[in-house]
């Protein structure tokens, strides 16, 4: 199919002025943040930037129509290559769909169209004393209907949980270009158990079902206050036991982070000025809630943590610590200034274990990283048990990008051995389909049941997640 | 071309971290390839030759107003501007330029000529037109509806204003604009350095910094220029200061990067040489301002803290000033939209920028705005005049010598 071809023609007037055919524009959507779309780029037929829901489902229609699959995409900083296409595909942009819609706050709850930026919602929640509080490293430039798509998470989700959690609703368009609402199709309470659960169902769906064009999401009060605790270990294995001293000292942090050598390198190469250590791994971790109770919460984890860490240091001052959760947001990126000539392989990046095997899973990874000679830095949302590891190549040398897919292949086998899972947030995508036989097993075939009913056609994002 | 730029482009992360803080990508309603990162991807396999030059390839490289938001955002390190400068060269040399920038590339390296054009007024409109857009000259007062407003030049250039007073203790760079059109601020800086003890020298011969020349993508054209310019503030070893704050950022990260063959040492002799007003200023004594000018804002230019190494911050000299109240506005980083020739060649997202720009600072309530860069104060003039708003712009530096000289 060309731009002349009569399909797209008849694409280009559905939306006029906002469909993309040039060439070289297309291929700038051949990408997200993963490295699988860098190395295999695919360019769409064409790129839609609809501006309204009735758009999308004309779009959806048309696709329908002509067999031609659709990409949802936001932001397109998903790892995973969710948002680009495979086969004859048109990406349907949402980031132009960027309305907060309602600001409802005496029901603890707002409607934003799903190219909202969350830390654009955060501002406009600050103000009232609410927030958002899922905050992935992409916070800053994700887009929420992407958040929901993927069930994206951060650093707060050892307390606060997932994007799911906040969920309360969700307009779909759906492969026949219907447009349900989920969770009640007027509803504005916090919790309903009336008919399947639909919006837990979209939610991480990765645009396979459907494409979400509006969210009701719960927000919740601000913490009055923060502070954070910051410990080094000499030991990255015995960092990993910092984990479980914190829990075992009956204490929630509101997030809990690793950083191994590499890492903090990194970050001293992004960020000189916040002299971070020179250590094997340091420990973050940040308390919220009431003034006192924060300063009387660092305090136990300081002492939980000089047990095991060889220094323990603490700030309750905002811009610090916020300086801080700054540079480690952006360690993935900031990971390829480690070395001249290398850059990021975003594969093998997520894993999930069990929080009692993390200090296994940090000793399997400096053994993988050894036998396949990759430079890599370590760091991640460890008080949940997710790990990550930014692979470093020079990505024009073939034998060290192979070593790199190596060590990727071999991070997700281990965290499957541990009992863990081969993507804890990221998401599947097509990066990581080749594992969901061996981690869902028979599961697998009830998603693709649910899959083939939703989507006949199989139009809606195909060729990912293994379904 | 540089080897090593396809490689800048494997370092990008594809994070897009960058895409909300880009003028163009926002103007654009959510295009990727509008966006930092779009850009880097494509130029990078445009230089690789993985992609074809296409219409929309050229339109899009167009669109970047290496105002560098993109660079002091991005985690990764990526040069942005580097890598869309060098893909603009390879499409002036596979595409050839526009007559209209050819010309305006002539013009810009023969001073004689420039101050010429200025006073007929054919520079901005015509020469570096060739957009579509409507520039009508001479107005600012005149011009009605629709159409760009741009400044009446100066009637005499500043150099020809301002009569030499004893030895000279630096050299003042004027660039095109301070010279031929906002020469106001460059006579206030003549008076403030003058209180401060200084004496100014004006070179003759000085020709433009060449950054405009070096956005379109002839880096030879700019190369040429830098080289004048070089070997004349070579004959002395004072200081060069300027009032611009784009001509601060060219002389001394673009002639560093892009040096004349040969002129490498005295490129970098020079920038370290070259002084922002505001910077040559802040370090001088200076007598407390006696009028009350009331509430202004600081709009900072992109060129004086986005991917350069020494930052300069004019809102500190507001501050020091003893009858200006400053209001820092909500959004210290907004780009004001201007982006030399992308106002003339893309003036609608250029205004639509500039509108949304002087939202933000007339909501601090003062009374006006102070800048550092004949640039941007052109740029926000423009929308002022635009949206008839009760508002003034002004050069830091002729606020300076006002608060010095009222009361
Ligand atoms: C530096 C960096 C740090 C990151 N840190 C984290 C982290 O800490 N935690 C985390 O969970 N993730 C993280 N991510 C991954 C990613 O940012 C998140 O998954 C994010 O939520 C994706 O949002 P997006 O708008 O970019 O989605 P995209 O990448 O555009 O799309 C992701 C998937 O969602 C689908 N999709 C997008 N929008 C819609 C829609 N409206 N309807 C239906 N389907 C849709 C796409 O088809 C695709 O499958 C990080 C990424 C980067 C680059
Ligand atoms: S230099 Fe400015 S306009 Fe150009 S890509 Fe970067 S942020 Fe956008
Ligand atoms: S240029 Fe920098 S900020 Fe932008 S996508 Fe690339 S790595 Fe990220």
């Amino acid at each position: 199919m060309t731009a002349e071809s009569p399909p797209l023609q008849e694409l280009a007037r559905l939306l006029p002025g906002r469909v993309e055919t040039d060439a070289a524009r297309r291929h700038c959507y051949a990408f997200d943040a993963s490295h699988y779309s860098r190395r295999h780029p695919r360019a769409p037929l064409a790129v839609a930037l609809p501006a309204a829901v009735e758009e999308v489902q004309a779009l959806v229609r048309w696709a329908g129509r002509h067999r031609v699959a659709l990409i949802p995409r936001g932001a397109g900083t998903g790892q995973a290559s969710g948002a680009v296409p495979v086969g004859n595909a048109v990406v349907v942009d949402l980031s132009g769909m960027n309305a907060v819609r309602e600001l409802n706050l005496a029901d603890l709850q707002v409607v934003v169209e799903p190219g909202v930026i969350p830390e654009q919602l955060n501002q406009a929640l600050a103000p009232e004393g609410f927030f958002f509080p899922p905050d992935p490293g992409s916070v800053k430039m994700c887009t929420i209907g992407g958040m929901v798509a993927n069930n994206a998470s951060g650093m707060r989700a050892v307390k606060y949980g997932t994007t799911k959690h906040y969920v309360l609703g969700l307009e779909v368009v759906l492969a026949d270009g219907s447009v349900i609402t989920t969770g009640g199709a007027r509803s504005r309470v916090l919790k309903t158990v009336s008919g399947y659960d639909l919006t837990g169902l979209f939610t991480g769906s990765e645009g396979t079902l459907g494409i979400i064009t509006a969210i009701r999401l719960r927000v919740v009060p601000l913490p009055a206050a923060r502070g954070l605790v910051l410990a080094t270990f000499s030991d990255l294995e015995r960092a990993g036991r910092g984990v479980q001293a914190v829990f075992r000292a009956g204490l929630v942090p509101s997030a809990l982070e690793i950083m191994d050598r590499s890492a903090l390198r990194a970050v001293r190469a992004y960020r000189p000025e916040l002299s971070v250590p020179e250590t094997e791994a340091v420990l973050l971790v940040e308390m919220d809630g009431l003034p006192g109770a924060v300063e009387e919460a660092l305090e136990r984890a300081a002492a939980a943590l000089r047990e095991v860490a060889d220094e323990v240091s603490f700030s309750q001052d905002p811009t610090e610590c916020e300086r801080l959760w700054g540079a480690r947001r952006a360690l993935r990126s900031a990971s390829g200034r480690l070395a001249e000539g290398v850059g990021v392989v975003t594969a093998g990046e997520d894993i999930g274990v069990p929080i009692s095997r993390v200090p296994e899973a940090l000793g399997g990874i400096r053994r993988i990283l050894r036998e396949t000679g990759v430079l890599a830095t370590v760091y991640g949302h460890v008080g949940d048990g997710n790990i990550h590891v930014a692979l470093l190549a020079d990505t024009r040398d073939e034998a060290e990008v192979s070593r790199a897919e190596l060590a990727a292949d071999r991070l997700h086998l281990l965290a499957l051995e541990l009992g863990g899972t081969t993507t804890a947030e990221h998401g599947v995508g097509i990066s990581r389909a080749q594992y969901m036989e061996q981690e869902h097993g028979p599961a697998l075939a009830v998603m693709r049941a649910i899959k083939r009913a939703l989507d006949p056609g199989g139009i809606m994002n195909p060729g990912k997640m293994g379904l | 071309m540089d080897g090593r730029l396809p490689a800048m482009a494997l370092k990008c992360a594809a994070c897009g971290q960058c895409r909300p803080v880009c003028p163009s990508f926002g103007a654009s309603g959510g295009w990727e390839h509008e966006s930092p990162r779009g850009r880097v991807l494509l130029s990078g396999d445009l230089l690789a030759g993985k992609v074809a030059w296409t219409p929309g390839a050229v339109e899009t490289l167009s669109r970047c107003l290496l105002c560098n938001s993109c660079v002091a955002e991005c985690p990764s390190g990526v040069p942005v501007d580097d890598i869309i400068l060098e893909a603009r060269a390879k499409r002036a040399r596979d595409l050839g330029l526009p007559a209209g920038k050819r010309a305006l590339g002539r013009v810009l390296a023969r001073p004689g000529l420039l101050a010429l054009l200025a006073r007929t007024g054919a520079v901005l409109a015509g020469v570096a037109g060739g957009g579509g857009n409507r520039i009508r000259w001479p107005p600012l007062r005149r011009a009605g509806t629709g159409g760009r407003l741009v400044p009446t030049p100066a009637r005499q250039a500043l150099s020809a204003q301002a009569a030499p007073r004893g030895t000279p203790t630096f050299v003042f760079y004027r660039g095109c604009l301070i010279e031929h059109v906002t020469t106001e601020a460059g006579l206030a800086l003549v008076g403030l350095a003058r209180l401060a003890g200084e004496e100014p020298a004006f070179l003759p011969g000085e020709v433009c910094c060449g950054l405009p020349v070096l956005a379109w993508g002839d880096i030879a054209g700019f190369r040429r220029l830098a080289a004048r310019n070089i070997k004349l503030f070579g004959v002395t070893d004072l200081p060069v200061v300027t009032a611009c704050a784009t001509c601060t950022a060219t002389l001394r990260k673009y002639y560093v990067k892009y040096p004349p063959p040969g002129l490498e040492a005295e490129a970098r002799e020079l920038a370290g040489r070259v002084q922002d007003a505001v910077e040559f200023l802040a370090a001088r004594e200076l007598p407390a301002g006696r009028g009350r000018l009331g509430r202004y804002t600081y709009h900072q230019p992109c060129h004086h803290h986005k991917g350069i190494e020494r930052k300069v911050d004019g809102s500190a000299l507001l501050s020091r000033l003893g009858g200006v109240d400053y209001v820092p506005p909500s959004d210290p980083a907004a780009c004001c939209g201007f982006g030399g020739s992308f106002s003339v060649d893309h003036y609608a997202e250029s205004r639509a920028l500039a509108q949304s720009r002087l939202e933000n600072l007339l909501a601090t309530g003062a009374s006006g705005v102070a800048t550092a860069c004949p640039g941007c104060l052109v740029h926000l003039r423009d929308a002022i005049a635009q949206g008839g708003h009760d508002f003034e712009a002004v050069h830091v530096l002729e606020l300076m010598w006002r608060a010095l000289r009222s009361g």
